[in-house]
């Protein structure tokens, strides 16, 4: 993380993010970026000041809180009003972060348009200079990283799980912010939760992933031996959920699907396009296994094996198993 | 409905040695979530009547994209081309497409867009334009329906599915797993050429030209640079179970295995 040294005398971040948690890293990521002034803005509806509470964590300096019916399910428009009343009053800001929820995303670029600056999504390398920010961002389908950036303030939205969340503890001013919000025109009618017992790939320590590799939905079954010795959870590319369905989305890896950086990843029958490799990069290890030699996910691997997967699976299994003694 | 032209970024040329990337010769096409869009708005009109106008902002090679919207379905289309559009960052662009909407569209009850597209992906024109019309939007929709004057979508957030409602006009951005986009037939591309397409220029649009271009955005790329990849592409070869045997031990060598 680099900070520009004009940038030092004083520097206001302002964060939010819809989900708390993801509010503390991007607290993490302000103080790294040289912020002297971290701002958090809590909205939402009814008493907060538990909200309040548990994001008066290290580095935070004031608390911006709105309290109204509005904000009852955190829609975009209201959030935005919210946050655009906040930005003025926390002295137009040079930096705006947002944790890039699916909410997150859609309320960064309606704020920066609303407020007149610039946005930047799903960055970075964050870093202040002294008219503005600089972060780099995947472009062309991850081929190529640019760095972007802005003439003056910035929406930014940030990967989840990209950085540390804040903890400790801190004293930060609480400001009780006036602001009547207009009510959504976007009525949320019916909310299911994600069916709990299930296992999710976003946190896994181990994934195998199946892709076009694979030539029919019933020969996914050939990798619960070798993930069940893994200890690893079942992933997939965007063709097998998507386009194919033979997968539920939720276990999608990738730029449309769910970034994922578990300490192992085994991609099996994946071709390794763009918007796959987006969303493992940050794999502790990466193994590939695939027909075709000339196939990008060679590239992006540390072990690779070269063959059909319907004969190389059963085999990788039989050999760790027997190295393992399971 | 708004799309947008971009280079197939397949067919991209990275050249890891001398950190370039290589656009030489590459193909173009629509953005391929865009094709999502404009196949959803086609079933809404044929379900629901009414017309479907496609709106492009682009150079004058995207009229080859504007014709195969035309031909997916789109009743007439838009091409809002000016040189001083170029180099316009996400939002800039939303603004053209507002003025284009604002201007020459007299009435609409909906926008459909994508929700990102395959070149740089910012996801920001959807929320931008709706935003700049002042009207709401509805984000990551992976199921909608029309009824009279109000849209109902399912979309998933971080805490599950939702299923959400708005009434016209409102800006709904799908994503991919909401349909598969039809391939036009011979006679649909054939007769898309009769369609109403009309280029607008900036003074046509009657916008702000300080709001355009590299001098109205607010941000812009410094530098382009191929990832480096830090891995250690150890490859093997040969007979499965070999192959297979030699890929188990690196992988527990390097202790990542419980």
């Amino acid at each position: 993380m680099t900070q520009n040294s004009s940038s030092s005398s004083s520097s206001t971040v302002l964060v939010y993010s819809d989900l708390p948690e993801v509010t503390r890293e991007l607290i993490t990521l302000a103080r790294k970026i040289g912020s002297t002034n971290t701002a958090v803005a809590v909205l939402g509806h009814g008493d907060l000041s538990d909200q309040v509470s548990k994001l008066s964590v290290e580095g935070v300096t004031t608390i911006y809180e709105i309290t109204n019916d509005s904000l009852k399910d955190l829609l975009a428009e209201p959030v935005v009003d919210s946050l655009e009343v906040i930005f003025k009053e926390a002295g137009s800001p040079k930096v705006v972060l947002i944790g890039s929820t699916k909410r997150g995303r859609e309320i960064a670029p309606r704020l920066a348009t609303r407020l007149n600056i610039g946005c930047i999504t799903d960055v970075s390398n964050v870093s202040i200079s002294s008219n503005g920010v600089s972060a780099d961002r995947l472009v062309w389908g991850g081929n190529a990283i640019a760095t972007v950036s802005s003439k003056g303030s910035a929406v930014l939205t940030l990967p989840l799980r990209a950085n540390e969340k804040a903890s400790g503890s801190s004293q930060p001013k609480v400001v009780d912010v006036n602001a009547t919000p207009n009510p959504p025109k976007v009525r949320v009618i019916e909310r299911k939760e994600k069916p709990s017992g299930q296992v999710s790939i976003k946190d896994a320590d181990a994934i195998v992933s199946a892709g076009r590799g694979f030539k029919k939905k019933e020969d996914l079954a050939l990798l619960d031996p070798l993930a069940s010795t893994l200890h690893a959870v079942v992933g997939a590319s965007r063709p097998l959920t998507s386009d194919l369905g033979w997968m539920p989305e939720e276990r999608q890896v990738g730029l449309s699907g769910t970034t994922v950086k578990p300490k192992l990843y085994v991609a099996v029958g994946i071709s390794g396009q763009i918007q796959h490799l987006t969303g493992m990069r940050d794999s502790k290890l990466v193994v590939a296994i695939n027909m075709d030699k000339n196939a990008p996910i060679f590239q992006e691997c540390d072990y690779g094996a070269v063959g059909d997967l319907y004969a190389i699976v059963p085999e990788l299994d039989k050999a760790l198993r027997a190295k393992l003694s399971r | 409905m708004c799309f947008k032209h971009v280079v197939d970024e397949t067919e991209l040329k990275i050249d890891r040695q001398n950190n370039k990337i290589n656009f030489e010769g590459a193909r173009t096409k629509i953005s391929d979530d865009d094709k999502n869009a404009i196949e959803e708005s086609v079933r809404i009109k044929e379900k629901m009547g009414g017309s479907v106008t496609a709106l492009c902002v682009g150079p004058p090679e995207a009229k080859k994209s504007v014709k195969e919207a035309l031909a997916m379905g789109c009743d007439r289309a838009r091409l809002l081309v000016d040189p001083s559009f170029q180099d316009s960052d996400a939002i800039a662009t939303a603004y053209i497409l507002a003025s284009a909407i604002k201007k020459k569209i007299p009435r609409y009850d909906l926008i459909i867009t994508a929700t990102g597209t395959t070149d740089a992906l910012t996801g920001i024109v959807g929320p931008a334009l709706a935003e700049f019309l002042g009207i709401p939007q509805i984000a990551f929709a992976s199921k909608m329906s029309v009824s009279g004057n109000k849209v109902t979508a399912d979309r998933s957030v971080e805490e599950g599915l939702e299923t959400v409602e708005a009434e016209f006009p409102v800006l709904v951005s799908v994503s991919r797993e909401i349909n598969q986009p039809r391939f036009p037939t011979l006679i649909q591309i054939m007769s898309a050429g009769k369609k109403e397409m009309l280029e607008l220029n900036a003074r046509a649009l009657e916008l702000d030209p300080r709001a355009v271009g590299r001098e109205g955005s607010k941000v812009e790329v410094t530098s382009l640079n191929v990832p480096k990849s830090a891995r250690k592409k150890v490859i093997f070869e040969g007979k499965p179970e070999e192959t297979a045997s030699q890929l188990a031990e690196a992988i527990l060598k390097e202790g990542v295995v419980k």
